[in-house]
């Protein structure tokens, strides 16, 4: 009843202000502009990454003229940059992008990009940053007086001195500025798509779900804002006390909590320093000498001929040292992983951060891409070194002996080439559409919370509200 | 301006007494302990490592042998004033190392040194760069002075709206000392949370105990303080005009936090996307070209010398050629060998400092050009308040590039000099670069040396270390640079007191 009507006074009161035209025309223009910067952006990025596939292609070709060569080469494996960093950017320049890794060790992940030390923190354009600091002000500065307002001009009382639901007045109000809102927001992305469509770079039809998907989580993030302002506004019967409140809102959820969740973190999650890291390595591979006693006749003619005990023992001791270093190199990134997942949990707290978090994971860029990187890369260390163990079986020059000294262990290791094609390759996988959801579920449950917890806080402060 | 110290005082008590003061008190005071509390325990945490960085350099000095092995490392101290204005203090890294091998550069672009950064190597999280910093100077850039808006903004168009602008005109009252005391009012009112932000992060950085802060510590604080002053004085300013052209006050703090989001998000954002977008990173690998040249040429030169001078196999027990710069034996050679390497050394030794300096310069090339985007984004920032108030804080705080950079690398230039002159007045080139072992006890066979020599072998623990109690020193001296952004941020409010007197004169009563 009368919602119709709310609704249409709702947008007709909004749509000609020129506060909601200057804002939906910056939104519009934004839009546009990110799809033309983000389709040269990742045009270029692209071109970085298969300029290392190819060099990296060639110098591991190389390498397979020797078996043992392949064993010791660093390989580089770089994670494809993402389609959908138009969604998120997250900061991806400021990440490591690759690691390099051989049979024995994975580095710890490297920048395979040009880094610019000297460039200062800014906020990208894409879509949720345009969502997160544009479209959530543009939606407080339009219900912050949508009662207050309608308190202090008395139209509220006369509103429902007519037989008009509370609820239908709360649902018309907020039904009409969501629709108004959804208008230059569809506008951008319809023309966002229409760029991208043109494109012959980009595959638009894979990327679709995402994009869906994020719409949903945009909606929810839409409608939150709306219901703060609106919650806010239903509290108080003056619009000046109510702007200050949206704002101070605005203020410690988009800014101060987003901005701090990693100073706790930081204090919560200790990292060990690379020093007392490599000084446990040193005392540990102390420990393993003084256990695996050994000694070596340096002469030339040992080398290639069957280990003797010396040299079994010397192995031993290398392999188990290595064993270590991995072991606590690799806890230190999960530490690191750790520390960053803390922050990002408390950062949380915020719906404003979990929506730009909900878009990091969509996009498979920033944090949550590099993450979900480390963890292929992981993966297929296993199966290359899987690989060229049992390749190693077949060599019947080699002694089947790996450790980590390229300047003695290739002596026991075969000299034969190596097929380049039976390589296993690295092939960055995104998660695909249903990985992503699963990711994301949690993400868009807690907006849908703080939208059902915001709309029935408005309703009860409403409908508690004396009109007298 | 009779009426002047009336308005003002009406203005400060108005102000004082509203609820949206204490609003603005309590959540600048929050804001301001939670985050200085916080970047305390990671200052702590700096400290901690400086002092594991102190030990090694300790160590590294007291294992040199022979002087081949020789290099004092750098290491700054952790700036307590970076808890006010952060700027590059922990983007360039901390350590430089003196030696004849090393370039006098931070790590990142030591081209002499044969592993690069990597992640694992610094110890700051790397995905924590996905947050903002915040210090003092960011609280105040952000959070005051959208909270001088929300106090302004309503200042004047407040009045126009309750009708008491009309009341007010009707005495004698010049607009122009309206629009002062007005502005005066609200500046006094706003300077209370920012000299609570100020005291009580100058408060909890001074009282930590593992915090020793330099004579000039409560200085440059000021100075900092009367810069955030002045850039709150800025937005101040701007609410007013605004106010003075609006008729409702939801209207001017509408408009008011319009321009706040321009000028403290939009603009500065924008400008330092599209300068990255535009212009792109000087790719390193001409850099690494060019090492691999001058590595090369080395090389060569090093071949040549071996081809004008062959070392006798059958001679040299001890050393082979191998080795990218000079091999060091460090125990015991034959008399030949030892020759024949300090002939290596006293012929290829200019060519590896020759080297270096192609290199070094090389380098200034390469991180001029790479500085050239924010050195562009910087001027195209100038007449931000923002960006002139983030300028004053690092100067003061000595975590501008000038200071966390360039002067860095230029005292520890200077350093290198003076280590290089003191390795030659040890005659750190002269034996002393291979071994201990005076040339006058040195043998023509292994089998003359007497066993004790053998004893003190390159493996051996024990082999006696340099005395390097009289070796240079490096104090770091950290520079005072004025902040002029200062006189910037004073012109900034003169055009705006006269802006905003003229744009009041003219405007409607009601």
């Amino acid at each position: 009843m009368f919602i119709k009507e709310i609704i249409i006074k709702e947008i007709k009161e909004n749509i000609t202000t020129s506060k909601f035209l200057f804002l939906a025309g910056g939104v519009i223009v934004l839009f546009m502009l990110n799809a033309m910067v983000s389709l040269s952006d990742y045009q270029e990025r692209l071109e970085n990454y298969q300029s290392i596939r190819r060099a990296e292609q060639k110098a591991q070709k190389e390498q397979c003229e020797q078996f043992s060569n392949v064993v010791f080469h660093k390989l580089r494996v770089v994670k494809r940059p993402s389609a959908e960093s138009f969604i998120t950017h997250a900061k991806a320049d400021k990440l490591p992008n690759g690691v390099k890794m051989d049979f024995f060790e994975i580095s710890n992940p490297q920048y395979f990009k040009p880094l610019d030390i000297y460039s200062k923190s800014f906020i990208s354009l894409d879509w949720t940053n345009i969502l997160f600091y544009l479209i959530s002000f543009l939606c407080l500065s339009l219900s912050y007086n949508a009662l207050s307002g309608e308190k202090i001009n008395r139209t509220l009382q006369l509103v429902l001195s007519n037989q008009v639901p509370r609820a239908s007045v709360i649902t018309g109000k907020f039904t009409g500025l969501f629709t108004l809102i959804m208008i230059p927001i569809l506008i951008g992305m319809i023309i966002h798509i229409i760029i991208y469509q043109l494109s012959p770079e980009i595959a638009i039809e894979k990327t679709r779900p995402f994009i869906a998907l994020f719409f949903t989580g945009m909606l929810l993030f839409v409608a939150l804002n709306l219901l703060t302002g609106l919650l806010i506004s239903s509290l108080t019967k003056q619009p000046m006390v109510s702007l200050s409140l949206c704002l101070i809102v605005w203020l410690v959820f988009a800014v101060v909590i987003p901005g701090t969740g990693w100073l706790w973190s930081k204090q919560m999650v200790e990292i060990q320093s690379v020093h007392s890291i490599k000084v446990r390595i040193a005392r540990k591979s102390q420990e393993l000498l003084k256990m695996n006693q050994y000694s070596l006749k340096s002469k030339s003619s040992w080398k290639g001929k069957a280990p003797t005990e010396g040299l079994l023992k010397r192995i031993h001791y290398k392999q188990k040292e290595q064993e270590i270093m991995n072991r606590l190199w690799h806890r230190r990134i999960q530490k690191q992983f750790q520390q960053t997942d803390h922050a990002i949990e408390f950062a949380k707290i915020s719906p404003y951060a979990v929506f730009r978090f909900f878009g990091e994971t969509i996009s498979d860029n920033g944090y949550s891409g590099h993450k979900h990187f480390y963890h292929q890369v992981q993966n297929f260390h296993s199966t290359y070194k899987d690989f060229l163990r049992n390749r190693d079986q077949k060599y019947e020059d080699s002694y089947h002996k790996f450790w980590n000294e390229s300047w003695m262990a290739p002596h026991w290791m075969s000299s034969k080439p190596i097929n380049y094609e039976a390589l296993p390759k690295f092939t960055y996988e995104r998660p695909n559409f249903s990985e992503t959801l699963r990711k994301a579920k949690g993400n868009i449950l807690y907006l849908l919370l703080w939208c059902m917890v915001l709309f029935a806080g408005t309703f009860i402060a409403f409908v508690r509200y004396d009109v007298r | 301006m009779r009426h002047f110290k009336t308005i003002l005082t009406h203005e400060f008590q108005n102000q004082i007494k509203s609820f949206k003061f204490t609003l603005v008190l309590a959540i600048t005071l929050m804001v301001t302990v939670f985050c200085v509390y916080i970047q305390v325990q990671d200052f702590a945490d700096r400290k901690e490592q400086y002092n594991q960085q102190i030990e090694r350099k300790q160590d590294m000095l007291q294992r040199a042998r022979v002087f081949s092995e020789f290099g004092i490392p750098i290491v700054i101290k952790p700036n307590p004033l970076s808890i006010f204005a952060k700027g590059y203090e922990e983007k360039l890294g901390n350590e430089i190392t003196i030696s004849w091998r090393n370039l006098p550069e931070f790590s990142r672009f030591d081209f002499m040194r044969k592993s690069k950064d990597t992640v694992g190597s610094n110890e700051k999280n790397p995905y924590l760069n996905i947050f903002t910093e915040f210090d003092v100077t960011r609280i105040v850039i952000i959070i005051l002075s959208i909270l001088t808006v929300f106090v302004a903004a309503p200042a004047i168009s407040g009045e126009r709206e309750n009708k008491t602008l009309q009341l007010l005109y009707t005495n004698p009252v010049g607009r122009v000392e309206f629009f002062l005391a007005k502005y005066l009012g609200n500046l006094i009112t706003l300077s209370i949370p920012l000299v609570f932000v100020f005291v009580s992060a100058a408060a909890m950085v001074a009282l930590q105990p593992f915090i020793q802060v330099e004579p000039d510590f409560f200085l440059r604080v000021l100075l900092m303080m009367i810069g955030c002053l002045l850039f709150i004085s800025v937005f101040t300013l701007l609410a007013l005009i605004i106010s003075t052209a609006t008729s409702s006050s939801s209207r001017s703090l509408t408009y008011g936090l319009l321009v706040w989001m321009l000028l403290v998000f939009v603009y500065p954002n924008a400008l330092q996307y599209t300068v990255e977008k535009n212009m792109e990173i000087p790719s390193l690998s001409r850099l690494e070209k060019k090492k691999s040249e001058l590595y090369d040429a080395f090389a060569q030169a090093k071949d040549k010398f071996y081809q004008n001078h062959p070392l006798n196999k059958d001679r040299s027990y001890t050393i082979h050629k191998g080795g990218q710069f000079f091999t060091t034996f460090i125990g015991v050679t034959q008399k030949y060998v030892f020759k024949h390497k300090r002939k290596e050394l006293k012929a290829l030794l200019p060519e590896l400092f020759e080297m270096q300096n192609k290199l070094m310069r090389a380098v200034d090339r390469y991180r001029s050009k790479l500085t050239q985007r924010q050195k562009l984004v910087d001027q195209l920032s100038l007449p931000l308040p923002n960006h002139l108030l983030e300028q004053t804080g690092t100067k003061l705080a000595n975590t501008n590039r000038y200071a966390r950079d360039i002067d860095i690398r230029n005292q520890a230039r200077r350093f290198r000099g003076q280590v290089l002159d003191y390795i030659r007045s040890k005659d750190g080139f002269g034996y002393k670069f291979f071994t201990q072992t005076e040339p006058i006890h040195m043998t023509n066979d292994m089998e003359d040396y007497p066993d004790k020599y053998f004893q003190l072998s390159y493996y051996r623990k024990d082999y006696p270390r340099l005395d390097l109690q009289d070796r240079p020193k490096f104090t770091y001296k950290e520079p005072f640079q004025f902040p002029v952004e200062i006189f910037f941020l004073i012109g900034l409010n003169l055009l705006l007191i006269v802006l905003g007197s003229h744009l009041f004169s003219g405007s409607k009563v009601i």
